[in-house]
């Protein structure tokens, strides 16, 4: 009985030679490009301490990490590499060296998707991070990388999407609302459009009930009209009293904090009812530039707010052209917010007309924060955006401008006749290698028609065929497989022959 | 009878004791020959019981051991994430239930709800450790916590009892299942208010793989299947016979449902009355098949026509025009 088949995990790829060399071809194009603007590679590990991305990545993005506890530590399969990077850079050596520091990457991530076609849960990330450059010059060469990049390629309908976060952090800055709603609302700046109001209106709900405070309002209720001292002793005194017994680590003062802090709390509904009406807002602000800036001012200055983020974009309109940046592609959106919370400024995506839901083929923006949270020395600000290698192959693919790969890989098969030429095929074999051709050995036994059979199926242009004679003369037969012509020639002749078959 | 069917089934404990009443009560009792071995079976059907944890009935499902399987739909759930071969049949038989939940410490009296929690995941954070949660369930868990947004949480790998692990001090709180809540409260837990992450009662599984096609094996389960839904189906139904005094069946069965208000109360169809051959000439039986919770409404009804001698039972089945649990796994076997 045959053994039962071990396969691939859901949601992940084998990657054959054909699309493996395809996307090493991207690769290397995108790593020209990015050289040509001085990053340098740098690889960081696949695994992390989860906390790395607890950090500041946010709730969307934790909860489809490959997270688990291995010996005691826990640990996960990276999710995207920015956070990877900053941490190297605060690790190491880099963190001396002159700002900026311009770095690239390439490599898998892992997130726990549902699998669908462009959508799996190891893709591969390739990017690039300045760390250390603040400002429009800084943004604008980010954005500029990244066209250039795709024109490289010689991709044509794509878009670019352009926003600022510092919008609506600011906004929401300017309230008491609880940090894992303020987050929440962050990450579903998107979701707005997509989905109603009300649906959003009933998620929030779900993560933040709105009377939960059913028993909190009666002890409101007996602290009314104390100070906080005195309601902060009442509520000792009642622990004390009810003979409450503390388990775990949790002090009687720790919960009395936590009581008050409580009743203090301001009420979330109002709050996240005002900020939903404000990104409502913003996410109608999407279009060309020019039509859209004015708008966005009149918002702002609506809700009293600095508008510096929008002198910012405007900057970075100004300079792109320079860059010989089409400036049709781009659009502003504000209701862009890329779900990571580590962004502070400019954000912006690049969107590939043709690939509908996953169309997404590079997202990108500052973050100011990062290094900080993560414990580096000193305020550092970065930006730095990442392409999604298979989702380009797929929009190279969908504008049929895939790079050819050759059929073969293998300019000749050399054939021993018999066991007494083993030695002499090897030898044959290794003197063609020197020369720079790429040569593979019958190592099967197999007889000269089973051979011939092979190399066509395989599209090798050449057969080497060596025999008694040939060994004992010092000269090869070389089969044209195209042709069907063989002639008997030295070694050196025969690799002219095949390299001028090569050349043509 | 012989078949090659094979189901798992629980071997200890309140879900192994439900589950073989509820067999033996479609008419499929099981037969185990000894307390301490692990396999049995079904005489009626021939089909071969393998006894194991509730906890393992999943794992045996989806490697093949077994071609079906009872276990709690909470069990289904914390392991079904990507086992496509596995399929859930019936995930309410009606038996076994309980709710999974998060219970903290009673001491905690700040933290009545998940948006109290999360405000104390972050207390905990500044303190530098995490909030950590004792759980057999942690991909439940984990998910749970995600969908309110809290991320700053450990899990911890539960040994024994659970309900001990905060006063033990290995955890802060726990998740756990509970039927009556009392172990909790013996425990000093309490649950939050939304702390509710799944409801559980017994459910069947099947593996997709060695039903599908198998004509024999899928034989076998539609009998299973049909006497567990006919008898499901029965338990909720009274069955009611009355003599009733009248000139004609047609005059009885045109007073029982003639009054509009009485819809449900006159059987599926209708009334069935047949002559009943005794000293009155005038008698009657009527017999009607009503939900159990109309009973006294259908018995008033009776009398209200004249009924008396009133009998009732519950039918052992109930069999429709087709299996719509079989047709359900038809369908779910070529999804």
């Amino acid at each position: 009985m045959r053994n039962p088949k071990v396969e691939t995990v859901r949601g992940v790829n084998d990657v054959l030679p054909p699309t493996y060399r395809l996307q090493k071809q991207i690769e290397n194009q995108l790593s020209s490009c990015f050289q040509s603007f001085g990053y340098r590679p740098i690889d960081v590990p696949v695994i992390e301490y989860t906390e790395l991305f607890l950090r500041k990545s946010g709730e969307e993005l934790i909860s489809r990490m490959y997270d688990f506890t291995y010996h005691n530590r826990r640990l996960c399969l990276r999710p995207e590499l920015t956070a990877s990077v900053a941490r190297a850079y605060i690790q190491t050596t880099l963190q001396g060296e002159p700002l900026p520091v311009r770095l690239y990457y390439s490599g898998p991530v892992f997130r726990y998707e549902k699998p669908q076609r462009g959508r799996y849960r190891q893709f591969t990330q390739m990017g690039v991070e300045a760390i250390g450059a603040a400002g429009s010059m800084a943004d604008a060469e980010m954005i500029a990388l990244a066209c250039q990049s795709l024109d490289k390629l010689g991709l044509k309908d794509y878009r670019v999407v352009l926003g600022n976060i510092s919008l609506l952090n600011q906004f929401l800055r300017t309230m008491p609302l609880e940090r894992r709603l303020g987050n929440f609302l962050l990450s579903q700046m998107e979701e707005l459009r997509k989905v109603r109001r009300a649906a959003l209106e009933a998620a929030i709900e779900e993560i933040c009930p709105p009377d939960n405070l059913v028993e909190t309002s009666r002890l409101q209720h007996l602290l009314q009209g104390l100070s906080e001292e005195e309601a902060k002793a009442t509520i000792l005194e009642l622990l004390e009293n009810t003979n409450v017994n503390l388990v775990g680590n949790r002090q009687k003062m720790d919960i009395a904090n936590s009581l008050m802090g409580k009743i203090q709390r301001a009420e979330q509904k109002p709050l996240w009812l005002k900020a939903l009406d404000f990104m409502e807002q913003l996410a109608q602000l999407q279009g060309k530039p020019q039509e859209v800036l004015p708008s966005a001012r009149q918002l702002l200055a609506s809700y009293h707010m600095d508008s510096g983020g929008l002198g910012e974009l405007e900057e970075i309109l100004a300079i792109l052209p320079s860059y010989n940046i089409d400036s049709t592609r781009i659009r502003l959106d504000f209701g862009l917010s890329r779900g990571l919370q580590y962004y502070t400024g400019t954000i912006f995506e690049i969107h590939h007309e043709t690939l509908g839901q996953e169309r997404q083929l590079c997202g990108g923006g500052r973050y100011d924060d990062l290094v900080k949270t993560l414990g580096g020395n000193n305020d550092i600000p970065a930006s730095g955006f990442s392409f999604g290698i298979e989702r380009i192959r797929l929009a190279m693919e969908s504008e049929g401008i895939l790079p050819v790969v050759e059929e073969s890989t293998v300019d000749a098969l050399i054939v021993p006749l018999s066991a007494a030429e083993h030695c002499y095929s090897i030898e044959v074999g290794e003197k063609l290698r020197s020369k720079g051709l790429r040569v593979v050995l019958e190592v099967r036994g197999k007889n000269l028609s089973t051979s011939l059979k092979y190399a066509a199926k395989q599209t090798i242009p050449f057969v080497i065929v060596v025999g008694e004679a040939e060994r004992l003369a010092n000269v090869v037969v070389v089969k044209n497989m195209a042709t069907r012509q063989q002639q008997q020639l030295p070694l050196e002749e025969a690799v002219m022959v095949m390299r001028r078959e090569n050349d043509e | 009878m012989m078949s090659n069917l094979k189901i798992a089934l629980p071997s200890k404990g309140a879900l192994d004791k439900d589950t073989r009443q509820f067999f033996a009560a479609a008419g499929l009792k099981v037969s185990r020959p000894n307390e301490r071995q692990y396999v049995g079976t079904i005489p009626a059907l021939g089909i071969s019981v393998l006894f194991q944890r509730a906890a393992d009935i999943f794992t045996k499902v989806a490697e093949e051991s077994v071609d079906l399987g009872i276990t709690g739909y909470d069990v289904v759930r914390e392991n079904g994430r990507d086992y496509d071969n596995v399929i859930v049949i019936c995930h309410r038989l009606g038996y076994g239930g309980c709710d999974l939940v998060l219970a903290v410490p009673d001491s905690w009296i700040d933290v009545t709800s998940s948006q109290d929690l999360a405000d104390l995941t972050l207390v905990f954070k500044e303190k530098g450790r995490d909030m950590r949660i004792a759980t057999k369930y942690p991909n439940l868990t984990r998910q749970w916590f995600y969908s309110k947004r809290i991320v700053n949480f450990s899990l911890v790998e539960a040994h024994g009892a659970l309900e001990a692990a905060p006063s033990m001090g290995y955890a802060d709180a726990i998740v756990d299942i509970t039927s009556t809540g009392t172990t909790l409260r013996e425990n000093r837990l309490k649950r939050l208010l939304d702390g509710n992450i799944i409801e559980s009662e017994a459910c069947l599984i099947g593996n997709r793989n060695t039903l599908k096609g198998n004509q024999e094996k899928l034989a076998t389960t539609k009998v299973m299947l049909e006497l567990i839904e006919a008898h499901s189906l029965g338990k909720k139904y009274i069955s009611l016979t009355a003599n009733v005094r009248g000139n004609s069946p047609e005059e009885i069965g045109q007073k029982l449902t003639q009054d509009l208000d009485i819809a449900g109360l006159a059987g599926f169809a209708g009334p069935t009355v047949a002559k009943v051959y005794g000293a009155e000439d005038d008698c009657y039986g009527a017999t009607i098949v009503v939900s159990k919770k109309d009973v006294s409404a259908a018995v008033e009804h009776l009398r209200r026509v004249g009924g008396r001698d009133i009998t009732g039972f519950t039918p052992n089945y109930i069999f429709g025009d087709r299996s719509n649990i079989y047709e359900d796994l038809i369908t779910k076997l070529n999804h």
